[in-house]
């Protein structure tokens, strides 16, 4: 009995250890080597820092750029959370999978997709050029701040209509109708009652959008061009093309304070304000479309996710299916052939396999580390044994703790694992581990938010009720909680497998031997000229969201368990 | 139960251990651009019974940077891939052990950068302005001769280049404006140029799939691509082309040379063996695929060009080239004042 | 005429309504209670009274104008739901506060009308409490107090006793006829429990299958249901068919049977046999026919079963191969299998096929 207990709580604490040893062990070697090379603090770096204007200015366009991307975000999705969670209506699934696809996709791809609706020789505005007969495109949207905000709402839209609308799913009307009944009108209803209950998941949605376009890279450089730069960009100029390691870590270190400050007032926020509720199964709250209003509503939520996220992709994909002479095969046909006899060339199945087979694992690791992250930080775990201040305050600063990888730049701690990863047992650095590993630390925050609000929302006397008819701890984990926070998991799931399928900056910054993914190989493609190689990059990219697709199926049917859909 | 795993455990210790006669396996660690045929690469493995694995760890500067970072403990035995941009944060870091192989002999002596042979020459390619040649032809307007074409007037608005601080060939563009304009002229033409409104993008992909006319639904039809670019549009056109799309401007001084260099890591447990593949890898046989393979060309002299590259990419006479050490001296000044005058 | 409906329709799946043409009228300060099994429509009747639920066809009406169109939130109507629906955001005094806000009550009297309604559900001092920490019952008040607060024109309690325990049960449904009928507030009371119903309700509404069976006080409904559907649900089991034979008098499986009125010669008939009109001895010379409408019934009759009451005992008994119930003052000395003789003094009629049309059932 006792070796079974320490046991649990060895397990429980795996997640710490995984953090400690994959990411603070790193992340310290590499701050050490940056501030500290001989053994003494060299302030200099830090000083440069404070005392520079541009950094400041750096800082206040991540943040700014940031805030506006996560609030356009949210204005976007939380209406389609709504229509998500409480219609059902055919495709709506199929929907969900297509708002999660641009996730995966490489920010030069989706600036492809973009140029083409949007540049100046683009879609829209042939059409505006010709239906109003102007002289010049009146879209001129490439490297301004519009096309950053436009591709970070592109990006992290699902991020928001998942978290949110699987949280709304179980809300039921019955609040809101008291509301009501008790005078309020609809809009009051939902700003007095739905808003405070939803507030969690929202404001969950909201750090993870914002720790993204915080951290933004790709969009940043690609989309925004040289003229903007968020920390993250002059982390990576300052440590690759500047090799200027002190200012690169003591950059990193800013990131990573701004961002723990942040976190901690989240986790006070969110701690305050999540409330034990009453959770609805999604078939008694969804109803299906029957009136005009139900249908404008609807419609019009599609009709945005239909311009934001179906075009681009649309566009893509009709693209990777033209050539010089119309529709053609040519370029997925392409795939197959290794022209030049590379060593290096990969059959699309073998991309698909690699990332796949990272993907999963991923997915495996992430889910089951932020599972038990999730449950250590409710005290679930620690509960049966004894719960003092002491390990509520560790709980406090364990769940931004988390959080951290999310912020922190990927150059920054890929140089990590080199410098400390190098000796046995832990000699990983060349290994193939390290890849999911790196992914892990990405997506297992996504896990924790994810099944957090859902696990501190179930009443604790649904776990009495079952332990006194008799359940053990096991079982009440298994006919309680485990139905309740299911989706929740099942979202957390999702984005896990998403992040390291489309994953490429970790990825980047280490050394690895060949099992290239679908990203890589699209990169690999597109860093050569050639209408062959671009076309082979884009069919590289519908073949990477189709083997998306079926993944998100494939794991959305884990839905339908025994155990009674939630 | 316990007793199983022990005996696992031990049955993998044995498979680790292996036999005595070990073969060599060699670990070349490299950027992502790096590429070779499969039987280039099998025939030196089947002559020298040294297995060679290959390590990538992203672009040129992402790997150098790995690559300095793990010195002493090297990560793998060989590195390929550091250029003459890059060249001495590698020499001052003093990551390579000096090896005099004898194909030297063969290779240019204005290729041989470093007197003390740690990094040895492999290929080398321009850096050089594209263009669309049906642009220029539809338009009836000339295609830039030079650098100096840029700034005219009816050249606004066709150029796009890449911001030296995020793209290798955006820096060597840089550095050859350096060279060109000298360090108190530069500045001054970029001004030119942002006046011209050139556009600036972080990396070649969006230059060349995003605005160059001849690749994507852009409007730019000057592009700051490579020499090879060209003959690359040939071997991977959608349908076979009589002609290249595109071509270069390899006036004097309009291009700027990259090198790219090979060099065995301080650290390694078999500098026999590194020796061999360097060697492998500055001979005929790896020399000749290095074309059609990284769309560059061979260091070695003695190395026969495929008909692509002898047909749509000539190679320029007086390409403009700079020391590395005043590269590495005063590269971030020079990218710092560029951004000042460009981006902001 | 506080409240009408007039032929209410829902339909919530195509072709499967759960409330059907159905019309209504109450009067002012009254308690109504909509009874019936769960899926009868009655929850659904509420919430298109309510306006949550909007009807496919059909009107409401109140104090003589149309409120089909209107919010719910325009209504002022009070509604208690089922699981209380207590904000569990807000303490208790925020809760019964909301629809005081709602209606734009200053903060000063709206602090002075919670606390009024706080001593009338006796709950004075919860007022800080979180709603997690009351237990069922207190939620109950909480909730009973939150939808009277606003002084609303029209109560509605969806099952506000269906989440409790049956002692707590007992209790609060006196409770809250005390509070409602104190308030004078005109109620609609949902509820699938007849004891209940009677207990609260001035006036019983027993619907079926999206359809009103009866409207009756309780005491008269407990008389004479109308249907066999109301018989049953009341707990009625010795149903009984017949044809009318001559006045008064219908023949069944079990004999010739008195009833009550008149019915035309050869229209088919249910009887309804009241346990209590059922009367047992050794033999037919032992029975006390009271009353001149008993009969003796011939075939023999077996005691099937015996199950003691407490303040009756139930007989079970086959008659000529037809059951019937019994309730018997005191603990008869048979056993299971005697032989018995059965008189029955009076039936009544549930249902005649043929003659009576549908709609004159009722009150």
């Amino acid at each position: 009995m006792k070796t079974s207990r320490s046991l649990l709580r060895l397990l429980f604490l795996l997640p710490v250890a995984f953090f400690i040893l994959f990411y603070f062990y790193p992340l310290a070697a590499i701050l050490r080597l940056s501030f500290a090379p001989q053994g003494a603090v060299a302030w200099d770096a830090l000083r440069k820092l404070v005392s520079t204007p541009y950094y400041w200015r750096i800082l206040w366009f991540t943040t700014w750029q940031a805030a506006v991307s996560t609030l356009l975000v949210l204005l976007l999705a939380l209406p389609a959370a709504y229509v998500f969670a409480r219609y059902r209506f055919r495709g709506q699934q199929t929907l969900k999978t297509i708002s999660t696809l641009p996730f995966v996709l490489p920010t030069v791809v989706v600036a492809n997709a973009f140029t083409a609706l949007l540049g100046p020789n683009g879609l829209v505005n042939g059409w505006l050029v010709r239906w109003f007969d102007l002289a010049a495109p009146p879209i001129q949207l490439n490297h301004t701040i519009w096309m950053i905000l436009l591709a970070h709402v592109f990006y992290n839209y699902s991020v928001a209509l998942r978290i949110i609308s699987a949280f709304w799913q179980h809300l039921g009307d019955d609040l809101p109708q008291a509301a009501q009944m008790l005078g309020a009108s609809p809009r009051r209803a939902f700003g007095a009652v739905t808003w405070p209950l939803l507030r969690p998941a929202v404001l969950a949605a909201a750090l993870l959008v914002f720790m993204f376009c915080f951290t933004s890279f790709g969009v940043v450089l690609i989309l925004g061009g040289p003229g903007f730069a968020t920390l993250e960009v002059e982390i990576y100029r300052q440590a690759v093309n500047l090799f200027d390691l002190p200012v690169a870590g003591a950059l990193s270190l800013l990131q990573i304070v701004f961002t723990f400050g942040l976190m901690v007032w989240y986790t006070r926020a969110q701690a305050g304000m999540t409330r034990p509720l009453t959770l609805h199964a999604s078939h008694q709250t969804a109803r299906p479309i029957r009136t005009v209003t139900d249908r404008l509503i609807v419609g019009a939520n599609l009709g945005v996710m239909g311009l934001l996220l179906a075009l681009p992709l649309a566009a893509l994909l009709l693209r990777s299916f033209t050539g010089a002479n119309g529709l053609t095969l040519q370029f997925y046909r392409e795939l197959f052939i290794n022209r030049r006899d590379s060593i290096f060339f990969v059959p699309p199945g073998t991309a698909v396999l690699n990332s796949t087979a990272y993907a999963l694992a991923t997915m495996l690791l992430a889910v089951a580390l932020g599972l038990l992250a999730a449950l250590l930080l409710t005290q679930q775990a620690t509960s049966r044994l004894t719960i003092d201040n002491w390990q509520l305050a560790i709980s406090n600063f364990l769940d931004p703790l988390f959080m951290l990888p999310l912020a922190t730049s990927a150059v920054t701690l890929g140089f990590g694992f080199i410098i400390a990863l190098n000796k046995p047992p832990l000699n990983l650095r060349s290994s193939v581990a390290l890849v999911p590993i790196a992914h892990t630390l990405v997506a297992m925050p996504f896990v924790l938010r994810s099944v957090l609000p859902a696990l501190r929302s179930i009443r604790p006397s649904l776990r009495e009720a079952a332990a006194m008819l008799g359940a053990n701890p096991q079982q009440v984990w298994r006919h309680v909680d485990w139905p309740l926070i299911r989706r929740a998991l099942l979202v957390g799931a999702v984005f896990a497998f998403t992040i390291s399928m489309g994953e490429f900056g970790a990825t980047l910054f280490i050394a690895r031997p060949q099992s290239p993914t679908l990203p890589v190989a699209i990169y690999r493609f597109l860093s050569q000229p050639g209408a062959l190689n671009y076309g082979q990059a884009l069919a590289m990219s519908s073949v990477l969201m189709l083997v998306c697709a079926v993944g998100f199926a494939a794991i959305e049917r884990f839905r339908a368990g025994d155990v009674g859909e939630f | 139960m316990a007793k199983k795993i022990v005996v696992f455990m031990m049955l993998l210790l044995l498979a680790g251990c292996g036999g005595e006669a070990e073969p060599i396996t060699l670990r070349l660690m490299t950027h992502d651009s790096f590429s070779v045929s499969e039987a280039v690469l099998n025939q030196f493995m089947d002559e020298t019974g040294i297995t060679v694995e290959v390590f990538k760890a992203g672009d040129g500067g992402e790997a150098l940077n790995q690559a300095i970072l793990a010195k002493g403990d090297p990560l793998a035995d060989v590195f390929f891939g550091v250029d003459n941009t890059f060249l001495s944060r590698a020499l001052d870091n003093d990551i390579f052990i000096p090896y005099d192989a004898s194909a030297l002999a063969d290779i240019p002596d204005s290729l041989e950068l470093d007197p003390e042979h740690g990094a040895l020459p492999v290929d080398f390619g321009d850096v050089c302005l594209n263009y669309d040649k049906a642009w220029f032809a539809e338009n009836g307007l000339q295609p830039p001769q030079n650098l100096d074409d840029l700034v005219k007037g009816a050249y606004a608005g066709l150029t796009a280049v890449q911001n030296p601080a995020t793209s290798t060939p955006g820096l060597a563009f840089l550095l050859a404006t350096i060279a060109d304009y000298g360090e108190d002229g530069y500045l001054a033409y970029w001004q030119q140029l942002v006046d011209n409104d050139v556009l600036v993008t972080s990396g070649w992909e969006e230059a060349y799939y995003g605005a160059f006319t001849a690749a994507s639904d852009g409007d730019r039809p000057i592009v700051v691509s490579y020499a090879s670019s060209p003959p690359a549009e040939v071997i991977f056109a959608e349908t076979p082309l009589d002609d290249a799309p595109t071509a270069s401007v390899i006036g004097d001084g309009a291009c700027f040379r990259q090198i790219e260099f090979v060099g065995i890591l301080r650290g390694t447990e078999h500098e026999e063996a590194a020796r061999q593949l360097v060697d492998f890898m500055l001979g005929q046989t790896f020399q000749e695929d290095v074309p059609l393979q990284m769309f560059v060309f061979p260091a070695n002299d003695t190395a026969v060009l495929p008909p692509e590259f002898v047909q749509y990419s000539p190679i320029p006479a007086n390409p403009a080239t700079l020391p590395p050490a005043d590269i590495a001296a005063n590269r971030e000044r020079w990218i710092e004042d560029w951004t000042n005058v460009v981006l902001r | 005429m506080l409240l009408e409906t007039k032929s209410l329709t829902k339909a919530y799946t195509p072709g499967v309504t759960a409330v059907t043409n159905l019309s209504l009228a109450i009067d002012e300060g009254e308690i109504v209670c909509l009874l019936g099994p769960s899926g009868c429509g009655k929850t659904t009747l509420l919430r298109m009274i309510a306006g949550l639920v909007q009807p496919d066809s059909g009107s409401v009406w109140f104090e003589g104008a149309e409120v089909t169109a209107v919010p719910p939130h325009q209504r002022e109507f009070g509604m208690m739901f089922q699981d209380f629906a207590l904000f569990p955001h807000k303490n208790v005094a925020a809760n019964i506060a909301f629809g005081l806000e709602m209606h734009g009550w200053s903060r000063e009297r709206a602090a002075a009308r919670v606390a009024e309604m706080l001593a009338l559900v006796e709950l004075e001092g919860f007022g800080q409490r979180d709603i997690a920490q009351l237990s069922g019952g207190e939620q109950q008040r909480v909730a009973l107090a939150r939808a009277l607060a606003p002084g609303p024109r029209l109560l509605m309690l969806d099952e506000p006793l269906g989440a409790l325990d049956r002692a707590l049960r007992e209790r609060l449904m006196l409770d809250l006829r005390r509070i409602l009928q104190r308030v004078g507030v005109t109620a609609v009371y949902v509820t699938h429990d007849q004891t209940e119903a009677f207990a609260v309700a001035d006036r019983v509404v027993v619907m079926n299958a999206g359809r009103t069976e009866q409207i009756a006080a309780p005491q008269e409904l407990f008389a004479r249901p109308a249907t066999p559907f109301v018989a049953r649900f009341l707990g009625f089991h010795n149903l009984l068919d017949g044809v009318v034979v001559e006045s008064g008098i219908a023949a069944t499986k079990i004999g010739r049977l008195p009833f009550d009125g008149e019915g035309e010669i050869g229209t088919a008939v249910t009887l309804l046999i009241r346990p209590e009109s059922v009367q047992l001895a050794m033999n037919n010379e032992q029975l006390t026919t009271g009353s001149p409408s008993s009969f003796i019934l011939h075939p023999s009759s077996f005691i099937t079963g015996l199950s003691f009451r407490g303040r009756y005992t139930q007989v079970l008994l086959a008659c000529n191969g037809v059951p019937l119930m019994a309730e018997l003052p005191d603990f008869p000395r048979w056993r299971v299998g005697d032989e018995v003789a059965v008189a029955v003094t009076g039936t009544q009629v549930v249902e005649a096929r043929n003659r009576v049309p549908s709609e004159e059932r009722g009150s």
